[in-house]
């Protein structure tokens, strides 16, 4: 979808009294002398903005992605993006041509930050359907609903109890900032729930702000040792993530800075290249032996997590259960990254919600649903999300670009470049004081408290007492295709949509 | 998927192939808990052109006449036996004789046609056990410690894409010619370019499982004159994915591994035996091994008595 | 000097490995009888301790170790040091796979031959290989040095980021972003310095033959055209 950036010239000129020139990137740091912003210029991560004549003008409009930082940052509300109707030609859009004429001019695929952008089935295909009187609602305002939830009781001996069932997924240090993973951590402890410290090592302060922490082991194992696996309350072997289906992960030299190159342990500059595939877990006998092999560094204290991306859902999650997983995440394709090809994003993956549907069925062919635990994860932003994961099979959620949005993010797609400019994805020292962490915390907890509410109205209003009590015959489906994904029942049909004659 | 071992005792004479098969796969207990089987060769004794079929048969009420109705049909039973199994269903094994190998196959395919009922093989030179469930089980079952052979291989899987059933343990066995088996750990991922022109050649798939795949590919060579070891190399060239597969012939065995070397091989050899395992663990149930070979990758060894 | 043996015939890997947590605490060595190439053995131990493994050891061996000497009388699977923070692994047979895959520091011995992708993804520390050492040697490789003093097969120093690896003997092929550098003072000092510490002793002339591979170019992915070598 197009965006067209409008820029007030009256309003643009109104008031030049701001408060502190960083915020705005101006150049020109005597605020007495100061008559020109360029806030909207210098914040824009896709340069739709020239300076012409000293003024900046929202020239490049095929650019723009429509994050509209430049609008939230303007000091005088002098802009205005809005999206317009894609011209489609057949198959040709505006953004098709832009995006070849980039290809022809680079010689390379395009790389960028989050998840999939276009339309696919969400979890706004479905609803709950509400109890009247051939079963009860229960009461919001008078009557209790759980929401805590036990993961990971099948073999470790330390379970993670958390008081409601959404997760922040793992995003490393070095991705994001120090600022950054200190507000997720204790937005975590507020809400109390768990946060995860992605593949990057994990951060001392992250450590003593979150109550729950679960250290992540993925490809490239950086900062990975006994002690940084026996500090956790859990432990994730990644082996993919929605948004990079089969694909390593590369953090650029510009961004491992001294900090993150002590917390990772290696060297300043460096690109960090985690493997597209741990190089000791090529099939399901590796696995069940790296899950050995963990739970006897953690001497079988905490739970093992194994976190996939969509893919073979079935037989992934089966092997991955007979391996001995306590608690299995599937990462639909609407899950986010730093950085991932636009291709791979875009057209890899199968979608969350048939995902999730596709792993607790696995989980029951091989008896083995009473003992594992399911995580849902990719593109879930809502109480409503929440509920229907969990009617759909899920035991708890991941959250990961929500938190974000939390504190800031605009899903601008450039956290890749190192210059968020919202102080989330950078390791830039300026850029990182624009985030306040301690503000940034109390959002989080009150972004997940709020969304557990809810859910829970949801729950109640499906009759049920219990958040994890939800199940899939509370939802409806509104769409064929969504019914035919998830084996929903067709709203208004009541059973679920299928094709005759196909097996 | 999995674990596997293979043996040779050098002499060509009859040792206790079943016993340290159970043992080397036990010890790989650990890397496959969904089923396991092996295929001890030599031990048998059957006359020229005699066969020993294992047809797996529901508990069901005249099921097991019917079926041997169906092979009386075609050739009177010589001799029979039954082993009782897990989940409601027993092998009943029996001896027939035939007047060519070629009549095998559409023998075990009219007896597949009986609902409840699977062919899990049909062997002249070895002997096939497989079944669900753990190694020590699986050999209690059968017995498999007393069977004595002159080589085997053997198998414990862990299943990736396709069914936990007996018919989809290992090993498999291709009927283009006799007695050639498969035991394989790792996926084929040009499966359907390797399945293709086999069908096309008129060689029958009765799975979408890769170790059917490659034992039909084996056998194919050898069918075309490839010696064991040449048909190994090829298949390092013309398979891809990450694979170690051992293959059982009436006289040998061998191994091969891909070009990337993502699955595990050793081998040790001695003047009496010649040992090949995933892992250590298992050959040093045969042997001393003080001296192991790493299979390096796209390598592949054999051993032909 | 105390010590003391654990048997661990019949043990599972998780019996065998509390032992030697509890073991560690109170004595300076530990003798492992009968491991049968059992997995994982002394995983995450991050006690100071001696240990031998009175025979071969499966894969593993001795993984997140953080300080610990480790002594494997006969050979070790796949991985043997993997992931290890600071500590020694010394094998007096073969090896698999992987040796000394992902480890920041400490020294991995292998006395003879090793399979493929030895000191892949590792960041720091040292690697011994007294024998021949497989396919894409030092894969992935983020610093530390590995040291062959056999022959290294193909793709040696396969996408190689940082950190040297030293080749007595014939190096078959070189793998993306690895070239062939001489050896100057400084290293071979070094070498004099750390193989004869391990039972290494090697001739003048052995020293001579040496080679390193190092990396082109520490971008070899993203980097700027200028950047690359």
């Amino acid at each position: 979808m197009p965006f067209k950036v409008e820029r007030d010239h009256n309003l643009c000129k109104r008031e030049f009294n701001r408060p502190g020139c960083c915020w705005y990137m101006c150049d020109n740091r005597d605020e007495e002398l100061c008559k020109n912003c360029y806030s909207c210029f210098n914040n824009c991560p896709h340069d739709v903005y020239e300076i012409i004549d000293d003024e900046p003008y929202p020239l490049h409009h095929e650019n723009c992605v429509g994050c509209r930082i430049c609008e939230e940052m303007c000091p005088n509300n002098a802009i205005e993006v809005n999206a317009v109707p894609e011209d489609r030609r057949n198959v040709w859009t505006q953004s098709d041509i832009v995006e070849i004429g980039r290809k022809s001019e680079t010689g390379s695929y395009k790389v960028r930050g989050c998840g999939a952008t276009r339309v696919i089935p969400t979890f706004d295909d479905l609803v709950v359907i509400p109890a009247q009187v051939s079963r009860p609602p229960i009461d919001k305002y008078r009557e209790p609903c759980n929401t805590k939830v036990t993961l990971g009781a099948r073999f470790a001996e330390n379970p993670l109890v958390i008081d409601t069932p959404i997760m922040i997924a793992a995003m490393s240090f070095g991705a994001l900032s120090k600022e950054a993973k200190i507000s997720l951590a204790m937005g975590a402890t507020l809400a109390g729930t768990a946060t995860n410290t992605g593949e990057g090592g994990m951060l001392p302060e992250e450590r003593r702000y979150a109550s729950k922490l679960i250290a992540q082991y993925a490809s490239g194992r950086f900062g990975v040792s006994a002690k940084y696996l026996n500090n956790s309350e859990a432990v994730e072997i990644k082996i993919g993530q929605g948004a990079k289906s089969g694909m390593g992960g590369h953090l650029l030299g510009e961004k491992v800075t001294a900090d993150v190159s002590r917390i990772r342990m290696i060297p300043e500059g460096t690109d960090a290249l985690s493997p597209a595939r741990h190089m000791d877990i090529v099939g399901p006998e590796d696995l069940s032996m790296k899950i050995s092999q963990l739970r006897e560094i953690t001497d079988w204290k905490v739970p093992i997590i194994v976190k996939f991306t969509s893919g073979r859902v079935s037989d992934d999650v089966k092997i991955a259960a007979k391996a001995g997983a306590d608690i299995i995440v599937v990462d639909g394709m609407q899950g986010g990254t730093g950085a991932g090809p636009d291709v791979v994003t875009e057209h890899s993956g199968v979608p969350t919600i048939a995902a999730i549907v596709e792993a607790d069925e696995a989980l029951k062919q091989i008896n083995l649903r009473s003992k594992v635990n399911l995580v849902a994860g990719g593109g879930i932003r809502n109480g409503a999300d929440v509920a229907k994961a969990i009617a759909l099979g899920a035991d708890a959620v991941y959250i990961a670009t929500a938190a974000l949005v939390s504190i800031g993010c605009r899903v601008c797609q450039m956290c890749f470049a190192g210059t968020c400019r919202k102080g989330i994805a950078t390791q830039n020292p300026q850029l990182r004081r624009r985030l306040d962490y301690i503000e940034g915390g109390k959002r989080v907890a009150r972004y997940i408290e709020a969304m557990t509410e809810e859910a829970v109205m949801l729950t109640q209003q499906a009759g049920n007492t219990d958040l994890l009590k939800l199940e899939k015959d509370d939802l409806r489906a509104l769409t064929l295709e969504s019914s035919t994904l998830t084996g929903v029942k067709m709203a208004g049909l009541e059973k679920p949509f299928k094709y005759k004659g196909i097996i | 998927m999995c674990g596997i071992a293979g043996v040779v005792y050098k002499d060509k004479k009859l040792h206790h192939v079943g016993d340290d098969l159970t043992k080397m796969l036990d010890a790989l207990q650990h890397r496959g808990p969904d089923s396991a089987g092996l295929a001890i060769y030599g031990g048998l004794g059957l006359k020229e052109n005699e066969y020993l079929l294992n047809i797996e048969v529901k508990e069901k009420h005249g099921l097991l006449e019917a079926v041997k109705e169906t092979v009386n049909t075609a050739t009177p039973i010589k001799k029979e036996e039954i082993i009782p199994s897990v989940e409601n269903y027993m092998i009943y094994r029996c001896k027939i004789g035939l007047s060519s190998f070629s009549e095998l196959k559409p023998l075990i395919m009219d007896i597949d046609k009986i609902d409840n009922v699977t062919v899990l093989n049909g062997a002249h030179s070895f002997e096939m056990i497989k079944d669900v469930g753990l190694v020590k089980d699986i050999a209690a079952r059968y017995d498999t410690t007393s069977k004595m052979g002159t080589h085997g291989i053997g198998h414990t899987r862990f299943s990736t894409e396709s069914l936990v059933d007996r018919y989809h343990a290992h090993p498999f066995q291709s009927y283009i010619i006799p007695d050639i088996t498969v035991v394989h750990n790792g996926q084929i991922t040009n499966y359907w370019k390797i399945r293709d022109p086999l069908e096309r050649k008129g060689h029958i798939f009765e799975t979408n499982n890769d170790t059917e795949c490659i034992v039909h590919y084996i056998a194919d060579k050898l069918s075309e004159g490839y010696k064991l070891e040449e048909a190994l190399e090829q298949s390092v060239k013309d398979m891809d994915g990450p694979f170690s597969y051992i293959v059982g012939t009436p006289n040998g065995v061998g191994i091969a591994k891909d070009q990337l070397g993502l699955r595990p091989g050793v081998m040790a050899e001695n003047n009496e035996v010649f040992a090949i395992a995933s892992e250590e663990v298992s050959l040093r149930e045969v042997m001393d091994t003080h001296d192991i070979d790493q299979i390096a990758p796209g390598e592949t060894r054999s051993y032909t008595i | 000097m105390s010590e003391f043996i654990i048997n661990a015939e019949n043990q599972p890997p998780r019996e065998v490995n509390r032992d030697i947590r509890k073991a560690a605490v109170d004595y300076d060595s530990i003798v492992v009888k009968n491991p049968n190439a059992m997995h994982y053995i002394a995983a995450g131990l991050i006690e100071p301790v001696e240990i031998v493994i009175d025979g071969s050891a499966g894969y593993f061996a001795g993984t997140m170790i953080d300080g610990a000497k480790i002594h494997i009388t006969e050979n070790a699977g796949w991985f043997p040091g993997d992931n290890m923070t600071s500590g020694e692994v010394i094998i007096d047979g073969s090896a698999g796979d992987g040796v000394g895959q992902g480890i920041y520091g400490g020294t991995v011995t292998v006395k003879r031959d090793v399979g493929s992708r030895t000191g892949e993804i590792m960041k720091g520390g040292t690697i011994i290989v007294g024998g021949n050492s497989g396919f894409m040697t030092g894969l992935f490789m983020m610093g530390g040095r590995i040291i062959i003093l056999g022959d290294v097969s193909q793709d040696a120093g396969e996408s190689i980021i940082r950190g040297a690896i030293y080749v007595r003997g014939s190096v078959e092929s070189l793998g993306k972003n690895a070239k062939i550098d001489e050896l100057n003072n400084d290293d071979l000092t070094e070498l004099k310095e750390l193989l004869p510490e391990y039972g290494f002793d090697l001739s003048e002339k052995d020293y001579e033959s040496f080679k390193k591979i190092v990396p082109r170019s520490n971008r070899p992915f993203y980097g700027k055209e200028s950047e690359e070598g």
